[in-house]
């Protein structure tokens, strides 16, 4: 809302503001790369050394340029559309056009200038989740730092002195910002990498509630949230994480979300070999399948891609494993809803009331994915089972995506659906 | 003894007997053509009661073909014209009015006098003496006297078509009753479906071990109020089937067989309101008409007693006397002496009426002028609501419907949302045919008001077998 003291302070500041935002906006979007998935620069601060840069799926690294010694990025606040899956985009709000933001990528040790320009309503702040650094820089509005007002742009400068997989996200209306889409990964990779992968994914898991029909999320809810995405997109629009076979990969989960993401991965052992508090000691990993993924925290898990197939990531919560669905409809699994005595039955005669009618779910709601195919739904509004595989539906949405592992790799192709082997399948015995 | 010589005592006399006798009595026949077009005029169709029995019977046959059908609004009318007992009972009344007229028409039977004089002297014979006289002004005042009457007759024509215009909006207002309670009645029977497949679902619910004793509870409650709205909804339907039953005077088989169509007819709410309305009304109002010949009568009156008083204290006879053998027979004249009642009180008291229905006749045009803007602005509005209803609401329902709909293609919502959107729409449907049927209403209190059907309205075609009827009535009129 804007008072009439805000509307006349920004009138009054709108020539500054209005060309640093100009800049600000060339800047950026012409740095933004896709996907991450060119390998950037090395880094300056170890020339010749490389590392394996990160992947985002279905999101992108921020990019940078060097100044005096000094890598400089560039975030907009500002508000996004964000498409979840076709056939549904959501007016959310992120950073440089897009939610989760892109992730910021750089070199433990490297001093970074992180210039944020506030294109939102209201005022925000950056706080840099999990990062050691000087008290001023720490992001929280009103404790460290006045706020940044709508179209102001402030700067955050420091020495990134640990490697690891941190987050940032505004500290202020936090409750809103980051229902409504504002956050991002930050990585840092080690100057010396111990334990080099061929991989390294980033996963930003996120729950919004996104009310059927609507298009804003809802900063209002707290628990019942009804859509859950992999860095933005819900299954199928989530990207594959694709791998060659034998690869070490990598793979760095986040959470800024209300609830933990338990994220299981299938066909494989993994470690999990890091929090964003830093690397877990070899001696004190599990073993795992299923990663829980705190609120607020990050998670690296690794692992040797020696099993080639198409293999379901994704989280545990079944709920988080499809879109929006009633949570008050009536149990109809069991339910005899055919002719007695001398009546029609009761189908018939809702039909005859609402001719749309359909009995679903009395043996199971798997047909609801076939069902939802040919039946309108509110508009804006994603079935809550979709995707389709070699054998027919899934009946997932969400968090869910598929590592895809082969052989052989076309650089830029989908490698497409997995063939199994002669003998490798299961059969019908029945 | 008169000085008139007998000659000229014997031509005055024939002259007098013919006055004396003047009295050529109109047919008592009932006209009704001058109601039938009074009436015809305010309905905006034509309007008549044959009374040939051919045509009676071809009318009959026509009421009957409609009473087979699914009645609409005109056909109800022509059988409440023809079939309402009260409303033939008033115009069997018109006969009495007529014979008023008739009476009319005849002068006051003379007074006849006799007396037998004895003359001193003479023995045991009386001289008998005859006369006969009649009050001069009651002969003069005769046209004045039959316009009278023919104003009442006017009044008493006017005043039955006013009921029979009563009857036919009566019937008409009943029969658009009737139809909205019968699609009340079909909007409440599916509202009670929905209440009751509900219940069925949760009852299923139940058994299947998925719903609780509460759930239960709570959609069988909701199912069996639903009962009662209907008990409520098919009374009021039987009930607004036996007011029009009453207005159109039906009974036995009849009263049972008719129907009407499911849904009420749209109203064509699309012409601007008319201009000039008022004076509209004034020219068609029957009771206003009335209040004008009442009026005129009575200016009427005054001039004739104006110019005519000074005869009422006179009287001419002829007197007749038997004088030994011969009878010999003269004028006579009475002259009443004006000492005390010399008429002015009978002018002055017609003077005032007169003023008074003067004053009556403003009052009433004034309250018309009101009642029209009334009537008028009543009809916007309850148009505008039945628009409203139309345009906005349900509209608005079903949305909510195709929506609640979508949202339970995608398991968003349960059968039970998709029933109560279901009902919200059907309540706005009845929420519409109220409106509707209320415009209904309105339409026909401005033509009510109006004293006849509103300008640019388009007067129902008549069908093709009234115009049969029509002939065979004028045939009857010019051979009566």
């Amino acid at each position: 809302m804007l008072d009439r003291r805000h509307f006349l302070f920004s009138t009054g500041a709108a020539g500054a503001i209005g060309a640093a935002g100009v800049l600000g906006s060339a800047a950026t979007s012409a740095q933004a790369t896709d996907g991450g998935a060119a390998p950037l620069a090395p880094s300056l601060r170890r020339p010749g050394a490389g590392y394996v840069p990160v992947v985002t799926p279905n999101g992108s690294t921020l990019a940078w340029t060097l100044e005096d010694g000094v890598k400089v990025f560039r975030l907009s606040a500002e508000p996004v559309e964000r498409e979840f899956a076709p056939g549904m985009k959501v007016r959310a709000l992120g950073y440089n056009g897009e939610s989760p933001g892109p992730t910021i990528e750089c070199v433990q040790g490297d001093r970074v200038r992180i210039l944020v320009t506030n294109r939102l309503g209201e005022h925000t702040t950056v706080h840099w989740h999990g990062i050691r650094l000087p008290n001023g820089m720490d992001g929280v509005g009103g404790l460290n730092q006045p706020h940044i007002k709508p179209g102001e742009t402030w700067a955050y400068e420091f020495v990134v002195r640990d490697a690891g997989t941190f987050m940032y996200h505004p500290h202020a209306d936090e409750m809103v910002q980051m229902a409504l889409g504002l956050m991002g990964m930050f990585i840092v990779h080690p100057r010396e990498e111990d334990e080099p992968v061929d991989r390294d994914f980033v996963l930003l898991p996120h729950a919004w509630a996104v009310h059927p029909g609507t298009y804003r999320p809802d900063p209002s809810v707290m628990n019942d949230f009804n859509l859950f995405t992999f860095n933005g997109k819900v299954f199928p629009a989530t990207e594959p994480l694709v791998v060659r076979t034998g690869e070490r990969v990598r793979l760095r989960l986040g959470n800024l979300s209300m609830d933990s993401h338990p994220i299981h991965l299938h066909g494989y052992s993994f470690d999990v070999t890091a929090t964003d508090g830093g690397r877990i000691a070899k001696s004190a990993r599990w073993p795992q399948t299923t990663v829980n993924v705190p609120v607020g925290s990050t998670r690296d898990i690794e692992w040797t891609a020696d099993a080639p197939g198409d293999w379901a990531l994704h989280c545990h919560k079944s709920h988080h494993t499809m879109n929006a669905m009633g949570h008050g409809i009536p149990n109809l699994m069991g339910v005899d809803v055919s002719a007695q005595g001398a009546k029609r039955s009761v189908e018939e005669r809702l039909r005859a009331l609402v001719p749309g009618y359909m009995t679903m779910g009395i043996e199971g709601m798997a047909e609801h994915a076939v069902h939802a195919e040919h039946m309108p739904g509110p508009p804006n509004t994603l079935p809550m089972m979709a995707g389709r595989g070699p054998f027919g539906p899934l009946e997932m949405g969400g968090m869910f995506t598929v590592v895809k592992v082969r052989d052989e790799l076309v650089p830029g192709v989908d490698p497409g659906w997995y063939e199994r082997p002669p003998g490798t399948s299961a059969w019908r015995v029945g | 003894m008169s000085p008139l010589s007998r000659s000229t005592s014997i031509g005055l006399v024939s002259a007098l007997l013919a006055l004396l006798a003047a009295c050529s009595a109109p047919s008592s026949r009932v006209d009704r053509e001058p109601v039938e077009a009074l009436a015809s005029n305010a309905l905006g169709r034509p309007v008549a009661w044959p009374e040939e029995r051919d045509a009676r019977v071809a009318l009959e046959r026509e009421l009957d073909a409609l009473l087979a059908e699914p009645l609409e609004v005109d056909g109800a009318v022509r059988i409440a014209l023809y079939r309402n007992e009260s409303l033939r009972a008033e115009l069997a009344r018109l006969g009495v009015d007529a014979a008023e007229l008739a009476r009319s028409h005849t002068l006051a039977n003379p007074s006849l006098s006799a007396s037998l004089r004895f003359e001193r002297g003479t023995e045991g014979v009386g001289v008998p003496e005859f006369a006969l006289t009649r009050n001069l002004l009651d002969l003069f005042m005769r046209p004045a006297r039959v316009e009278l009457a023919a104003d009442a007759l006017t009044r008493a024509r006017i005043e039955l078509v006013q009921t029979v215009v009563q009857h036919a909006f009566a019937a008409r207002d009943a029969y658009f009753r009737a139809r909205a309670a019968r699609h009340l009645l079909a909007v409440e029977t599916l509202a009670t479906e929905a209440a009751d497949v509900g219940f069925e679902l949760m009852r299923r619910l139940h058994d299947a071990g998925n719903a609780s004793e509460r759930e239960l509870a709570l959609e069988e409650a909701a199912a069996q109020n639903a009962r009662v709205a209907l008990s409520q909804a098919a009374e009021a339907s039987d009930a607004a089937r036996e007011a029009l039953n009453r207005e159109l005077g039906l009974w036995g088989a009849d009263a049972q067989r008719w129907t009407v169509p499911e849904t009420l007819p749209s109203l064509d709410d699309s012409a601007p309101p008319a201009a000039n309305l008022e004076a509209y009304a004034l020219t068609h109002r029957l009771d206003l008409r009335a209040a004008i010949a009442h009026a005129d009568g009575l200016a009427a009156s005054l001039g004739f007693e104006r110019r005519w008083s000074a005869l009422s204290f006179l009287g001419v006879g002829i007197v007749g006397e038997r004088d030994g053998g011969e009878w010999s027979f003269g004028p006579e004249i009475e002259l009443e002496l004006p000492i005390f009642d010399r008429g002015e009180a009978r002018v002055a008291e017609l003077r005032a009426e007169l003023e008074a229905s003067e004053h009556e006749l403003a009052a009433r045009a004034i309250a018309i002028r009101s009642e029209v803007r009334e009537a008028e602005r009543h009809r916007q509005h309850a148009l505008a609501r039945a628009r409203h209803f139309r345009e906005r609401i349900v509209p608005a329902q079903q949305r909510v419907l195709d929506a609640t709909q979508k949202e339970f293609n995608f398991m968003l919502v349960g059968a039970f949302e998709l029933l109560d959107a279901k009902r919200a729409e059907l309540e706005a449907s009845r929420g519409a045919i109220e409106a509707l049927r209320d415009a209904w209403l309105a339409d026909s209190e401005l033509a009510r008001v109006l004293g006849a059907p509103l300008p640019g309205a388009t007067p129902p075609e008549p069908p093709a077998t009234t115009d049969g009827h029509d002939d065979a009535h004028a045939e009857h009129d010019h051979g009566g």
